[in-house]
């Protein structure tokens, strides 16, 4: 059997000095070049902590970051040190952020800083350069790419800055590229353009992709395969369809559910399923399932013995010990 | 319309003077009403006015024309003790529930201050009605003495909807309420101001982009574009039924809510015109898939179509030019 293009096996991260803080723990995944991976989950969960791991964004001193294996196309990410890992950044991959105002310079030119991006990593002349920014704006579909070129970043609208971050990150046509939430600021006819253009690039240059995002809308629209993280640890992965239709963890359920979707021709009820309390803290992880307290089909048992990792289907497998017969999703219109 | 209108706009427009003569035309023109009980769902692209509105009839910006009714009081004559009495009937909650809170306030406190700012009872009477506020929100009274940064993003919402609440407002306007917050916490916000909107028969306007949402919580939807009101309607219309171009393009972009309903033709393309320089005629022409020579020369108005569906399209609204002012 090949190597997959990523491999993820037991990743673990921790803060602090003596690693007090461990915001990630144990995570696994395998990603194909050409193929989506959908990171989702609550708020604090771990999603981009797990990200910024692999594209070693983390100060050595204050993190501790752990695996069984961390390998990018053959590389070993855990043997790199802070220059190797700058050299893989914007050749073999990328990231782009919720947030493109706080990632671009305000007071630079959009042209200045993709040529910056292009320069720093191909030694090419002037011209070249600019041919090469022109063209990548152009396959963003920014309009009048000459003229935005000396535009300064507060010009362009929210979804033209968002366009220049993925010409930033396409500009050395990384392998891997990480989207964190990009579409989370954005309306959604802005999200659409986003998401098609991504789809398109990908299909294009075969690009892997690990989107993060809450919106399991998006999730239903780009994912190959997702990956549910609850307080630290996945919970859930699977291909597309097993979590929209065989979703068998107790968190990923109350996701499905909870979730407020436009059905065509059908009066929306009134009421939404919801998924009661909130995330635990850290420091005070509950006994058993993480989930357990939250969870609309926890047992006893749940709340004292911490669940074992289940296949329920090959390729999809599972952190719960209740598993069986896959959840049907809570009927949207029960009521409390 | 015999149903008494808690807010009822007219050719409202608020334009912010950018220096060098240059204004942004953030609201151009908007009428808008909502009756007692309502809720109205206002959505549009990012940037097309939205919130400028929301501040508009707070009370808190000032038109630069138009008229805004509040309870039947014209909004733009009110000033010093009028002003503050408006204040009172209508309440907003924000977006970000943690920067709008007070960081050194318990939640006792943040939900006080508009009590004693408007000294509303007695002292012990104002205590009995945070508790009960809290306890409404589903904040038991251990919550009281918390500070905001002990709370999660969802108890702090909740907090803010006490808060709003306080002074039994009429019209509570609700931007972007819950898109800061985790789709598990959502849904337990949403049905909370559903509850109170219906044991209080408040009025809600409600801006969202969230097109699933939108279609759950409001009965009328009202669609901007560029300044604008493009279209509006039941909800269940305008969701199923859309009327402007725009409002198509828009619910086109929803994300399905199931992986093999993708789509298989590339969403709405462009971006909306510069709101510094409007362009003449119909601003959502130049990605309109169905634009006329017309368009480029009319705005078209605001007014029922031959079904009686309310839109500002001269697909639905021919324009007879012989009847048209020449003027746009
Ligand atoms: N540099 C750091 N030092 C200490 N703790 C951190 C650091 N960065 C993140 N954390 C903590 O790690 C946890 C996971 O954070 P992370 O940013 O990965 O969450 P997330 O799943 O991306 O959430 P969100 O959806 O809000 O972006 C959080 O509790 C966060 O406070
Ligand atoms: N004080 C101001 N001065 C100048 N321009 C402003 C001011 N406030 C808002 N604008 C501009 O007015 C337009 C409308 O902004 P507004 O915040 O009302 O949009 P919105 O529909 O609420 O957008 P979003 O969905 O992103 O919240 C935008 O172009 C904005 O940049
Ligand atoms: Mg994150
Ligand atoms: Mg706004």
């Amino acid at each position: 059997m090949t190597q997959p293009f990523l491999s993820v096996r037991n990743l673990s991260v921790s803060f602090g000095a003596n690693g007090e803080a461990k915001v990630v723990n144990g995570v696994s995944f395998d990603l194909e070049a050409g193929k989506t991976l959908c990171l989702v989950g609550e708020s604090g969960s771990g999603k981009s902590v797990t990200a910024t791991s692999l594209m070693g964004l983390h100060p050595a001193k204050t993190t501790r970051i752990t695996a069984d294996r961390m390998e990018l196309d053959g590389i070993d990410l855990l043997s790199c040190d802070e220059a190797r890992f700058a050299e893989l950044r914007g050749t073999k991959m990328a990231m782009i952020f919720q947030d493109p105002m706080s990632s671009l310079n305000p007071a630079l030119t959009i042209g200045f800083q993709l040529r910056e991006a292009v320069f720093l990593h191909e030694n090419l002349s002037r011209a070249d350069q600019d041919a090469r920014v022109l063209e990548v704006l152009q396959r963003v579909r920014i309009p009048d790419p000459e003229r935005r070129m000396t535009s300064y970043p507060h010009e362009l609208s929210g979804g033209m800055r968002q366009r220049v971050m993925i010409a930033m990150a396409l500009i050395c046509r990384p392998k891997l590229l990480i989207a964190d939430e990009p579409t989370t600021a954005l309306d959604v006819t802005v999200q659409a353009q986003i998401l098609w253009l991504l789809g398109e690039l990908q299909r294009e240059f075969g690009t892997a992709i690990i989107f993060i995002t809450h919106d399991l809308g998006v999730v239903a629209e780009i994912g190959d395969d997702v990956a549910v993280m609850y307080a630290g640890s996945l919970v859930e992965k699977g291909s597309v369809f097993d979590i929209f239709d065989r979703a068998s963890h107790g968190y990923t359920a109350g996701l499905l559910s909870a979730t407020a979707e436009f059905h065509p021709g059908q009066t929306a009820s009134k009421r939404l399923v919801e998924i009661p309390g909130s995330l635990p803290q850290f420091s005070n992880l509950p006994q058993g399932c993480n989930f357990a307290d939250r969870c609309a089909f926890a047992a006893p048992s749940c709340l004292d013995r911490t669940p074992d990792w289940r296949e329920v289907a090959p390729g999809h497998v599972t952190s719960c010990d209740q598993p069986v017969g896959a959840f049907d999703a809570p009927k949207k219109e029960t009521a409390r | 319309m015999s149903r008494d209108m808690v807010m009822q706009t007219r050719d409202l427009v608020r334009h912010f003077p950018i220096g060098g003569k240059q204004k942004v035309h953030a609201v151009n023109g908007v009428s808008m009403e909502i009756a007692a009980g309502e809720t109205l769902a206002l959505v549009g692209e990012s940037g097309c006015g939205k919130s400028s509105f929301a501040r508009l009839i707070m009370g808190l910006d000032r038109p630069d024309s138009g008229s805004a009714r509040l309870l039947g009081q014209e909004l733009t004559q009110l000033r010093g003790a009028g002003l503050h009495a408006h204040r009172k009937a209508v309440q907003m909650i924000f977006q970000d529930p943690t920067s709008s809170l007070d960081p050194r306030w318990t939640a006792e406190a943040i939900v006080r201050e508009p009590l004693d700012n408007y000294k509303v009872g007695t002292p012990d009477e104002r205590r009995a009605r945070v508790l009960d506020l809290l306890d409404r929100v589903g904040l038991g009274a251990h919550y009281a003495e918390r500070y905001p940064h002990e709370m999660s993003g969802g108890q702090r919402q909740r907090l803010g909807i006490a808060r709003a609440l306080a002074l039994e407002p009429r019209l509570l306007v609700a931007d972007e309420p819950v898109s800061a917050l985790d789709v598990s916490i959502r849904a337990q916000v949403l049905n909370l101001l559903c509850d109170l909107r219906d044991e209080m028969n408040l009025s809600l306007l409600f801006i969202s982009h969230d097109i699933g949402v939108v279609s759950h919580v409001s009965d009328r939807v009202a669609v901007m574009y560029l300044g604008r009101v493009i279209e509006t309607g039941k909800t269940f219309d305008v969701l199923n039924n859309p009327k402007h171009p725009y409002t198509s393009g828009l619910l086109e972009a929803v994300p399905r809510p199931h992986p093999s309903q993708r789509r298989e033709r590339a969403p709405l393309d462009g971006d909306p015109p510069s709101p510094i320089h409007l362009p003449q005629g119909c601003a959502f022409r130049d990605r309109c898939p169905v634009a006329m020579e017309v368009c480029g020369r009319f705005t078209p108005a605001l007014k029922p179509d031959a079904e009686g569906r309310i839109v500002a399209c001269h697909h639905a609204n021919p324009v007879k030019p012989e009847l048209e002012p020449t003027h746009v």
